[in-house]
């Protein structure tokens, strides 16, 4: 049962148990705030969200069994209570805008600035700092504090987080963040009254798989991500959404760059994948895509050439080879990708083993919140398993190899887009020996790469379109952040520059979004699946979740 | 003029050395109550202290019987019970409830058997400032006692009802005397209040319903039962009734702790109790019930001390902590110092509390110094006023009420006696009384650090 | 250096940890029980109440934190607590305290170099009718004057 009630005059609907602040956040009814965060438990304690609350009036009094009306109930008092706390009900009017809710919130303003350092010229948080936007909008115009600051202390926490504690305004939310969601309960609130401030104790300093998410709660510029320290001011980077590749969670992230230079990843809220975390290492992981060696040319046996002639190369020599060929496609490539790999194989022979090139495993990690890191450190295998099939995926590498040894392969397609494989020695010996080896990789260590006779640098995730397949089946976005280095181009428009050799010769390069629906219309998982539809946050696949992640 | 004839209650044996004991709680008939209690039903005892009129004695004069009934009953909210008994005794002048536990233990003791009972909670758990390392030995030796002599336990006084009675010792911290932050701190934590509603007699302890009471409350509830709601409501005024323990300190001869009927008037709680001013110098202010407490001026001293008659004149009884100023009292030097107890026991979890306790202690320590501006009335004013009813407990209100007090004249017309001089010490950049030196022009250019500055 | 409580602090620790339904409540009396055996509540002592009780060391910390009336490591062996709020201020605190440290050469928070006497300044210890009060270590010293402070010193000194 829904319960209405009136915001500012607004007939607004919300969930029995829901407090004020959320649904007057949903209906764009701006009320500011700071300890209030939709991931973590109420504390109420900044008052910045107060607001003025009238309940509902009482029902008109019935007659009596004497048939005489009681004296009407008095009618209900209004008063200013904190939004994010106060638990909704039908028929309460809540008002934002009141002068003394004004007034109030105003007041809180000028408290939590009184012992702020005038630090925003050096503040990494300037831009996205709380403090600086509601104070443009609900502070005073000028100060009137004639007093000494309280200074409290500035200290590093642990290997990724700083304190600059006196800009921290004690909104707990830190706190119980390392004790609600990850569970590791280092920060704690020391001191007490206006020497309260955030602290660890000696010799256990935040240190856990998500400690970077403390900087991202911290609302205004206490807590600094050592990563990001001094590195770039916010309002000159511009913004992507894309996903993390590090697991197959697949974690909803804002990328942002300066210069086509990554220079950090924030988590973005997903209920259904990451809620608002992400792990340190899959926040780090952007720094792959400036790994020394990335592959920037074109080479046919050796020598540089364009695009167009490796392209030629890489057409005529496979489809030379006469059918005896295999691919391996590592699970980093994208849907799009995966079945325009398919779609080559298929044209160049109808019984092609196919195989897949993964990441290592590594520790599946669950915290106490309910996040977790998958020990699966593909995005796309559940991509794969839709696409290629579980026998490509399961036993794939395998065959080709055996096919190989057996002597009925030749000619070898590998398409990667990953930082690192774990490549068996059975399988580096092949790529050592096969007769033919066209290669899309991104990096010049990769063992493909070194062997390569045909080879077409390619992008990663942070260079392109597409979309992956996490490990619940939901099918999620990637999208460039950056231009890809050098002649790198996408393995999208490469494979399809490839297929469009085969005669009577292609018809122009589709984007993402015109191949992801040629997938639709082929695999039931993606079945009239668009871009548009999977959107920000992505849509479960049309399989059962439970088909696609077997 | 006289002591009204009143024969102490609370304080008949506290008094007296050596009473301490079990044995002597039991010659003069102690745990009798406790019996006749258990043979009621819970509902009786509850109906006994609502018609007695007992209202808490911690500060805020809540209906004892009241409180108790809004426990909600095993049916609706199942699982344990619990009586918190509030022996934080931490409000300035305040300084009464030491007694009865230093003096007269188990007449608490008793207490606790009978709201325990009244109130289906089979744990008590006893919080007393962590200062009071003499009445924690007391009481623990008391509890002790009572174990021994079957009055805690599996089987209290062989009714069956089961009691388990536990001392817990605070560390200081003013702010755990305010109920919800007694619960936190009781339950292991960094003592900071919670947000009321719920309210502790429905989440409370460990989450479950709770009631927490003051020592002075509890301990007038084995008289009341002992001899009925109608004797205690016959004492002083009828809306307002029973024994109390009033606390005088500040400017008079013979400060202490005194009892008598409520409704004793402040002038003869200073001339009769006290013995009049020290030195027969002129009184300058009033502070009630407490520190917290807005003052009032000279001419109140005929009020009554009680939760009704204070609130007519503008002002609280609050914990019965009543402090005399007389005319040697710079008033702003005495309110920085009040200040600078609110600012250093602020739990620190509303900013507005957290930060304005602070910048208010600081301005007036400013203007006390020398330093005061013009515009500091008005900012101080509007401080308060942004503090007021905008936090979660009402410790930032208690650090306000006695600065509008002096300030307000809107709402406060005793303002019009103490303002002038806060004026003066503006007007004139130093204490009048020459309380502190004006060293602020001095401080100013030695630090070189205080200056306004600009809201980003 | 670690801490560990005597077999007998522990027993009594366990035992009063089944008085209350969570583990947790135990915290501040358990603080309380390692002062009373190391003089002070140091670092070591947090982390072994930490263990015991099962909670982080950083969520002891706080509470230790946030209560003024544990000792702190390195406080003398008297520990002189002068109450300096109104009603004793009233009654001559200021100068109560200002002998104190004139008689024992500190301010406030310090401590004498032979680690005798530290010197505090505390809010109300409700004994507002027996102004002015100064606690030392347990004990309540009431109705004190800046004239006889000496001789509380010299109490105190020979106590040993
Ligand atoms: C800041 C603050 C401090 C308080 N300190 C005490 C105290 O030290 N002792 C006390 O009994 N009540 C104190 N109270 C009142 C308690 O919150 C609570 O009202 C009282 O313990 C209820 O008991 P009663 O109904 O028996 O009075 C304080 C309240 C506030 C807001
Ligand atoms: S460090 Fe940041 S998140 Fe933590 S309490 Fe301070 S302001 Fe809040
Ligand atoms: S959990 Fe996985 S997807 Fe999420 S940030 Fe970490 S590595 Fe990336
Ligand atoms: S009003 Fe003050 S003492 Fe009370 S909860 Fe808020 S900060 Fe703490
Ligand atoms: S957001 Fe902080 S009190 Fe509501
Ligand atoms: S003011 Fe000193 S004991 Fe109360």
């Amino acid at each position: 049962m829904p319960i209405n009630f009136t915001i500012d005059g607004k007939q607004v609907q919300g969930e029995k148990g829901e407090t004020v602040l959320p649904v007057a956040l949903r209906n764009n009814i701006d009320v500011p705030y700071f300890c209030y965060h939709p991931g973590l438990s109420l504390s109420g304690n900044c008052r910045m969200c107060l607001v003025r609350v009238t309940p509902a009036a009482p029902p008109p009094p019935k007659p009596g069994p004497d048939g005489k009306l009681p004296p009407a109930p008095p009618p209900p008092r209004s008063m200013l209570a904190i939004s994010c706390m106060t638990q909704i009900a039908d028929g309460m009017t809540v008002d934002t805008k009141t002068p003394d809710v004004l007034r109030a919130r105003e007041g809180v303003m000028e408290f939590e600035l009184i012992n702020h350092p005038l630090d925003c010229p050096t503040c990494d948080q300037a831009g996205e700092c709380f403090l600086q936007d509601h104070s443009y909008q609900h502070g005073r115009s000028h100060g009137r504090f004639y007093e000494e600051r309280q200074m409290k202390h500035t200290k590093s926490l642990g290997p990724t987080i700083s304190i600059w504690g006196s800009r921290c305004i004690v909104c707990s939310r830190c706190v119980r963040f390392t004790d609600e969601i990850t569970g590791t309960g280092e920060l704690c609130i020391v001191n007490r009254s206006d020497h309260s401030v955030v602290d660890v104790f000696p010799g256990k300093p935040l240190d856990n798989a998500l400690s970077m998410c403390a900087e991202d709660v911290c609302p205004v510029g206490a807590l600094i991500s050592e990563d990001f320290k001094f590195k770039a001011r916010v309002w000159f980077m511009k913004e992507q959404k894309t996903l993390c590749a590090g697991c197959s969670v697949g974690c909803n992230v804002v990328a942002e760059q300066v210069n086509e230079e990554i220079a950090r990843l924030k988590p973005r809220e997903n209920l259904a994948v990451n809620d608002w975390w992400m792990c340190d290492a899959g926040r780090l992981s952007y720094k792959q895509h400036a790994l020394p060696g990335r592959l920037v040319e074109a080479r046919v046996d050796g020598k540089a050439v364009t695009r167009a002639e490796a392209v030629l190369a890489a057409w005529q020599r496979l489809s030379a080879a006469g059918g005896a060929v295999a691919g391996l496609v590592s699970l980093w490539n994208t849907n799009e990708e995966m079945f325009l790999f398919r779609r080559l194989m298929k044209l160049l022979s109808a019984v092609a083993p196919m195989g897949t090139l993964e990441k290592s495993h590594g520790e599946r990690k669950q915290f106490k919140g309910g996040f977790v890191i998958e020990g699966d450190r593909n995005p796309n295998r559940a991509g794969a398993r839709a696409i290629l099939g579980d026998v490509a995926l399961e036993v794939g590498a395998t065959a080709v190899r055996k096919a190989f040894e057996a002597g009925t392969v030749n000619a070898l397609l590998v398409v990667s887009g990953a930082p690192e494989l774990a490549i068996s020695p059975e399988i580096e010996a092949m790529l050592a020996r096969v007769k033919t080896l066209v290669v899309l990789d991104v990096l010049e260590s990769s063992s493909a790469a070194k062997y390569a006779k045909v080879r077409l640098p390619a992008t990663m995730h942070w260079e392109q379109d597409g979309t992956f397949v996490n490990v619940d089946g939901r099918v999620q976005r990637v999208r460039p952040v950056i231009q890809p280095p050098g002649d790198a181009a996408p393995a999208l428009e490469l494979l399809q520059e490839i297929v469009n050799r085969h005669p009577p010769g292609g018809s122009g390069v589709l984007s993402g979004d015109g191949v992801f629906r040629q997938l639709g219309a082929e695999i039931e998982a993606f079945r009239e699946l668009t871009y548009r539809e999977v959107g920000d946050l992505g849509v479960p696949a049309r399989t059962a979740a439970q088909a696609v992640k077997a | 003029m006289s002591l009204p004839a009143y024969e102490p209650v609370l304080l008949k044996y506290a008094n007296q050395r050596g009473m301490h004991t079990l044995e002597a709680y039991l010659a003069h008939g102690g745990y009798a109550a406790a019996k006749k209690a258990l043979g009621m039903k819970p509902s009786e005892v509850i109906q006994a202290v609502k018609d007695s009129g007992l209202r808490g004695r911690g500060g805020a004069g809540f209906p004892t019987g009241m409180k108790w009934g809004f426990v909600p009953s095993p049916e609706k909210v199942p699982g344990p019970r619990y009586l918190c008994v509030n022996a934080d005794e931490s409000e300035p002048g305040t300084f009464k409830d030491r007694y009865i536990m230093e003096g007269d233990p188990h007449q608490l003791l008793e207490g606790i058997i009978i709201t325990c009972f009244a109130i289906g909670s089979n744990t008590a758990y006893v919080y007393i400032r962590g200062e009071f390392a003499l009445g924690a030995k007391i009481m623990e030796k008391a509890i002790e006692e009572a174990y021994r002599h079957g009055a805690f336990g599996a089987n209290v006084l062989g009714s069956g009802f089961k009691l388990e009675c536990t001392l817990h010792r605070g560390a200081g911290a003013y702010i755990c005397g305010e109920e919800t932050g007694l619960l936190t701190s009781l339950e292991g934590g960094r003592g900071y209040p919670r947000i009321k509603p719920p309210f502790p007699a429905v989440v409370g302890l460990f989450g479950q319903p709770t009631i927490v009471n003051n020592v002075e409350t509890l301990a007038n509830v084995p008289h009341i039962i002992e001899r009925g709601a109608a004797w205690f409501k016959a004492i002083g005024p009828s809306d307002d009734p029973g024994p109390k323990l009033y606390c005088i300190s500040g400017h008079v001869k013979k400060p202490g702790y005194f009892e008598g009927p409520m409704g004793v008037t402040i002038r003869s709680l200073i001339h009769d109790y006290a013995g009049g001013m020290i030195d027969e110098r002129p009184l300058k202010a009033i502070i009630a019930g407490g520190s917290s407490c807005p003052w009032i001026a000279p001419d109140k001293i005929d009020t009554p001390l009680g939760f009704e008659s204070l609130k007519k004149v503008k002002t609280m009884f609050g914990s019965a902590g009543t402090i005399i100023l007389n005319d040697s009292v710079c008033v702003v030097d005495a309110m920085w110092n009040i200040l600078r107890f609110y600012a250093h026991e602020s739990c620190g979890q509303c900013t507005p509390c957290r930060e304005g306790c602070g910048w208010l202690a600081k301005i007036f320590e400013r203007i006390e110094k020398g330093g005061g501006r013009e515009d500091d009335i008005a900012t101080i004013l509007e401080i308060c006023d942004n503090m007021r009813g905008k936090t979660i407990c009402v410790l930032a209100d208690a650090a306000a009420w006695p600065v509008q007090s002096i300030l307000d004249l809107k709402n406060y017309p005793d303002a019009a006696v103490f303002r002038p001089e806060v004026e003066a010490h503006i007007r004139e950049k130093r204490c009048p009384l020459g309380k502190h030196k004006a060293v602020h022009a001095e401080m100013v250019k030695q630090k070189g650090k205080i200056s306004p500055r600009l809201v980003v | 250096m670690s801490f560990t409580f005597t077999p007998e602090r522990r027993a009594k620790l366990d035992a009063l940890i089944l008085r209350y339904p969570k583990k947790q409540a135990a915290l501040l009396p358990a603080l309380r029980m390692a002062e009373e055996q190391a003089g002070c509540v140091d670092f070591d002592a947090m982390e072994h109440v930490a263990e015991i009780l099962d909670v982080s060391p950083a969520k002891v910390l706080g509470v230790f934190t946030f209560y003024t009336h544990y000792r702190r490591p390195g406080t003398g062996k008297h520990l002189v607590q002068v109450c300096a709020t109104l009603p004793c201020a009233l009654r001559g605190a200021e100068a109560v305290f200002d002998k104190f440290a004139a008689e024992l050469g500190i301010g406030q928070d310090e401590t004498t170099k032979d680690g005798m006497f530290t010197l505090k300044k505390v809010e109300c210890l409700a004994s507002c009718g027996s102004a002015v009060c100064v606690q030392v270590n347990d004990d309540y010293h009431e109705n004190l004057t800046a004239e006889t402070v000496p001789d509380l010193i010299r109490k105190l000194k020979e106590s040993r």
